[in-house]
């Protein structure tokens, strides 16, 4: 990626961010549509980032509205100083950890995917589809079951990261851990990722 | 905040990136989206309801600084002016100690505590008139307000004083007849020091002695007479003359002072008459 494309993806982020925040200062003044455009935005990363963590689909829906409640009923001390999405994805994190805290030991409440779990099930149904659109597809499958093998705090990193596209920097302002620690965790995904991703297409092409 | 434009991109392989773009996007579901939507318009409805204020224009919440002031000045005046006379008893400087510590004898005694020097005096004046009328005035402001005769001594003084110097001035050219009455007044101040010393329980008598010794009655005994507070005075000396016999010794430290102070105010008692028949 070029320089010119980096500067203009962080201009256009910063943009997307000050809208955020206008959408928001918006709203707190009455304004509804305001608040609707800022949810279509940032509805399906917020659902995924607890659907993808948490094996519980109900779970994972109370979560999120849970969420989205607490913006509604802090909408009024939001500072519009703060960017709206390290807000918001804070108040899921915290509510995520308080879930855990109250449920199960936070290494432990994600597993929607067992280790034992037959290659064959990644295998596309449509035995009609291309060859490139098949490998895409089941190398996505792979990367789904291999993202549920991470522990918690990678898997956290990972999402926030891919689905609200924060740097290392907010995703630790976010999760309330050191730089380093976040940089690290990212790195050791990133790594195990692509381990788990090779080893199971690997397993996957000996068996076609 | 961590200023983004410096901090780097989280570091995922671009592959990893593309794999996880294509997996099917899961989203929450209509109802689910409804009733998040549904929960924001009921809070900007409420709160749209909540910001209706009224603003309160009445004259007493305009006003409530002023007005809360000048109640409170008000109030402190008027405790202070209720409370007027109560504050000045307490701060002042004119009533002597010792004249508090005989007011219990007034209620006790009802009147009759005022009544020696009235008494001394009457007997004193003779037959004058005028001087009778003082002390009978005096008598009276006494018996009805005992503490003001207390913060106002040297009005009451005044005519005692000029009855004494009468009867002193009387006293030289007939000595005999003074003699007389002088006698009349022994038994009186005899009589009244035997019912003070009646009148007044032991606790209280013992509590005085504690608190006031000989050498400070003394001291306010001179005070009263530089201040020439005669009846106050002549209660004192009445009142010392009971309450420490000791004085009477010739080798009492305070002797020769008592004795001075106490004819000051005081016509000394005359020795007793030998009858001619028995010299």
């Amino acid at each position: 990626m070029s320089l010119e494309n980096r500067v203009a993806e962080a201009l256009d982020k910063r943009g997307e961010a000050d809208s955020d925040q206008v959408l928001m200062l918006q709203y707190m003044q009455g304004d509804m549509s305001a608040f609707e455009s800022l949810y279509q935005k940032h509805k399906g990363g917020l659902y995924r980032y607890f659907v993808r963590q948490i094996g519980d689909l109900q779970l994972a829906e109370d979560l999120y509205q849970d969420t989205w409640g607490r913006v509604i009923k802090a909408a009024a001390s939001y500072e519009a100083s703060a960017k709206f999405t390290t807000w918001l994805y804070r108040i899921a994190h915290n509510l995520l950890i308080d879930h855990v805290r109250a449920v199960k030991p936070v290494d432990h409440f994600s597993e929607v995917f067992t280790e034992e779990q037959d290659a064959d099930s990644f295998l596309p149904s449509d035995e009609q589809a291309p060859e490139t659109q098949f490998i895409a597809w089941t190398k996505a499958q792979l990367l789904k079951h291999c993202i549920s093998l991470l522990p918690t705090v990678q898997k956290e990193a990972l999402l926030l990261n891919m689905e609200a596209g924060f740097t290392a920097g907010t995703i630790a302002e976010v999760v309330g851990t050191s730089l380093e620690a976040t940089k690290s965790r990212i790195r050791y995904a990133n790594q195990s990722l692509k381990t788990c991703v090779m080893n199971k297409w690997q397993e996957v092409e000996s068996e076609r | 905040m961590k200023d983004e434009n410096v901090d780097k991109p989280a570091e995922f392989d671009d592959e990893l990136q593309q794999l996880y773009r294509a997996q099917e996007l899961e989203v929450p579901s209509a109802e689910l989206d409804e009733a998040i939507l549904k929960l924001a318009r009921a809070s900007v409805k409420k709160s749209q309801d909540d910001n209706v204020v009224i603003v309160e224009t009445s004259f007493w919440r305009r006003h409530r600084w002023p007005l809360s002031s000048a109640a409170s000045v008000m109030f402190v005046a008027t405790l202070l002016l209720i409370n007027q006379d109560v504050t000045q008893d307490i701060l002042s400087d004119d009533v002597p100690v010792m004249m508090q510590m005989s007011e219990p004898q007034g209620e006790l005694g009802d009147g009759e505590s005022t009544q020696p020097a009235a008494m001394e005096t009457r007997s004193y004046a003779g037959d004058k008139g005028v001087e009778e009328q003082n002390v009978q005035a005096t008598d009276k402001m006494e018996r009805t307000a005992p503490r003001a005769m207390a913060s106002a001594p040297q009005a009451e003084a005044l005519p005692a004083k000029s009855s004494l110097n009468t009867a002193q001035q009387q006293s030289d050219p007939n000595m005999e007849g003074i003699a007389i009455s002088i006698d009349d007044i022994d038994q009186d101040v005899r009589a009244k020091i035997e019912s003070l010393s009646s009148s007044k329980s032991a606790k209280t008598a013992s509590q005085r002695e504690a608190v006031v010794s000989a050498k400070q009655a003394l001291n306010h005994l001179e005070s009263l007479v530089e201040m020439e507070k005669w009846a106050d005075a002549e209660k004192l000396v009445l009142k010392i003359r009971r309450n420490y016999p000791e004085l009477r010794s010739e080798e009492h430290p305070q002797y020769v002072r008592w004795k001075a102070l106490s004819e000051q105010v005081i016509i000394p008692l005359p020795k007793p008459k030998v009858p001619s028949s028995d010299k």
